[in-house]
């Protein structure tokens, strides 16, 4: 048994060793979707074994499940939808609804109110003029924009106080951001490497994939549904938010009215962008923020960029199909 | 009598064993399908259909009707009679992952399969 035989027996034990060492410690990816608060949760886990990926995917639906039922309007006896039934009460919080309302009203306020919290009497007119296919009067869109404001909303003592009976909240424009925010906390302290959750317009990432290659986002052209304005590439726990005129609307009389309500004219916003597209460490900063620019436009939308304080980075598409990406952005941001 | 040296045919023998092993641990990456399918699960049924053959599919499931469009390497929804819609506003779906989803007929629509430089598109 010589040198050369034993360099066989060496390697005739690499045959089989290298490839199932690899695929040993080579985390798989697992896909699940899921469907609350009205939308597709697309979910995506890289573990190690079935077994991780199961347990991942089972959080996510005790926790989106937990969470719709507080924070949606249509589920009787929810948070939200007890709050838009009183009259002037105080409700306490718990510590996820706490942060939630307490980033609706900074955005709400730094924004002037381009992001308003308080629009739900707004977005049920549009759903009953859709279902009745006739437009909203202008007397019907004052009576109801007289009951739209963030300032009848305040914290006090981990308790939301509402000081106008005719107050209700729609959480469309926050509730998904924050609820991903929350889900990749809770995924990162599991046993997988890393993931990617879709959540509407809402994507965030944690951890690193298999190969240790950055996510990459492409970000939908919005004027053309097969492309895309570039990619993006996001960072472990960054959540990016997109608000177009593009995604959802209602259809009267042949006519497309986008979901993007401006809370001072009742009309869909029309600012001159057709998306903005927010990234932050925060999702329910990301989501409102989105909301916030869209309907403050190019110009006022920089302005609050470069003013406050506030840590968020943007690209705005301009309806003439300029491409406006913030400094802090454009690092990690290749366009087409 | 043996030679303690290794020689050429062991450096031989030796090569190819380094060659099966390194294929057998890319084999996985290189039989991997470039094309996409659009695989349609219904409340009775899952199908797959090849992303890039154009073709109008008509689904019922759960006592709704859809009319599902395959164009261009894109799937979409372009009718359906159930009352939410939300399949209707997905849009177009054509990267790897993407899904429509139809609750109240219970029918889901992904593409799987082919490659991506990306891991999502967002908007």
């Amino acid at each position: 048994m010589k040198c050369g035989i034993r360099i066989f027996c060496f390697l005739l034990c690499l045959l089989f060793l290298i490839p199932s060492f690899a695929s040993c410690n080579r985390e798989k990816r697992y896909a699940k979707e899921f469907f609350f608060m009205d939308t597709l949760i697309g979910v995506t886990l890289y573990a190690k074994t079935k077994a991780a990926a199961d347990e991942g995917f089972s959080l996510c639906q005790t926790l989106l499940s937990e969470l719709d039922d507080r924070w949606s309007k249509e589920k009787s006896g929810s948070l939200v939808d007890r709050i838009n039934r009183a009259g002037t009460e105080s409700f306490e919080l718990d510590e996820d609804s706490e942060t939630l309302f307490a980033t609706a009203l900074a955005v709400s306020q730094m924004s002037g109110g381009a992001f308003d919290v308080t629009v739900a009497p707004l977005v049920d007119l549009w759903a009953d003029a859709e279902e009745k296919q006739e437009l909203p009067t202008k007397e019907e869109l004052l009576e109801v924009l007289a009951c739209v404001g963030y300032q009848r909303l305040t914290l006090q003592d981990h308790a939301l106080v509402k000081t106008d009976p005719n107050t209700q909240i729609d959480l469309g424009g926050i509730g998904k951001g924050a609820a991903i925010s929350i889900l990749i906390a809770k995924l990162s302290g599991l046993e997988l490497s890393g993931g990617l959750v879709s959540f509407g317009s809402n994507i965030a990432v944690f951890g690193k994939k298999p190969d240790g290659s950055p996510f990459r986002v492409a970000i939908r052209d919005p004027f053309d549904e097969q492309g895309t304005i570039g990619t993006l590439t996001l960072s472990e726990g960054e959540v990016l938010s997109v608000s177009g005129d593009y995604e959802r609307y209602v259809e009267i009389d042949g006519v497309k009215y986008h979901h993007i309500l401006d809370s001072k004219t009742g009309y869909p916003a029309e600012s001159g962008l057709s998306s903005a597209v927010v990234v932050a460490r925060d999702g329910a900063l990301a989501d409102a923020l989105s909301t916030a620019l869209f309907c403050m436009g190019l110009e006022e939308s920089l302005k609050l960029y470069e003013a406050s304080n506030c840590p968020f980075e943007a690209i705005l598409v301009g309806k003439d199909g300029s491409i406006h990406p913030t400094d802090g952005i454009k690092p990690n941001f290749q366009s087409e | 009598m043996f030679s303690t040296k290794p020689n050429l045919r062991d450096g031989l023998v030796a090569l190819v064993v380094l060659f099966f092993a390194l294929l057998l641990l890319f084999l996985p990456m290189l039989v991997r399908s470039e094309g996409k399918t659009l695989v349609i699960t219904t409340a009775d049924s899952t199908k797959e259909y090849d992303l890039s053959i154009s073709r109008t599919l008509e689904i019922e499931s759960n006592g709704h009707h859809l009319t599902i469009v395959i164009e261009n390497g894109a799937a979409y929804v372009s009718d359906t009679d159930c009352k939410d819609k939300v399949c209707l506003h997905t849009g177009k779906i054509r990267e790897s992952g993407e899904v429509i989803l139809c609750v109240p007929a219970g029918v889901r629509i992904l593409v799987k399969g082919g490659k991506s430089n990306v891991d999502f598109v967002a908007g």
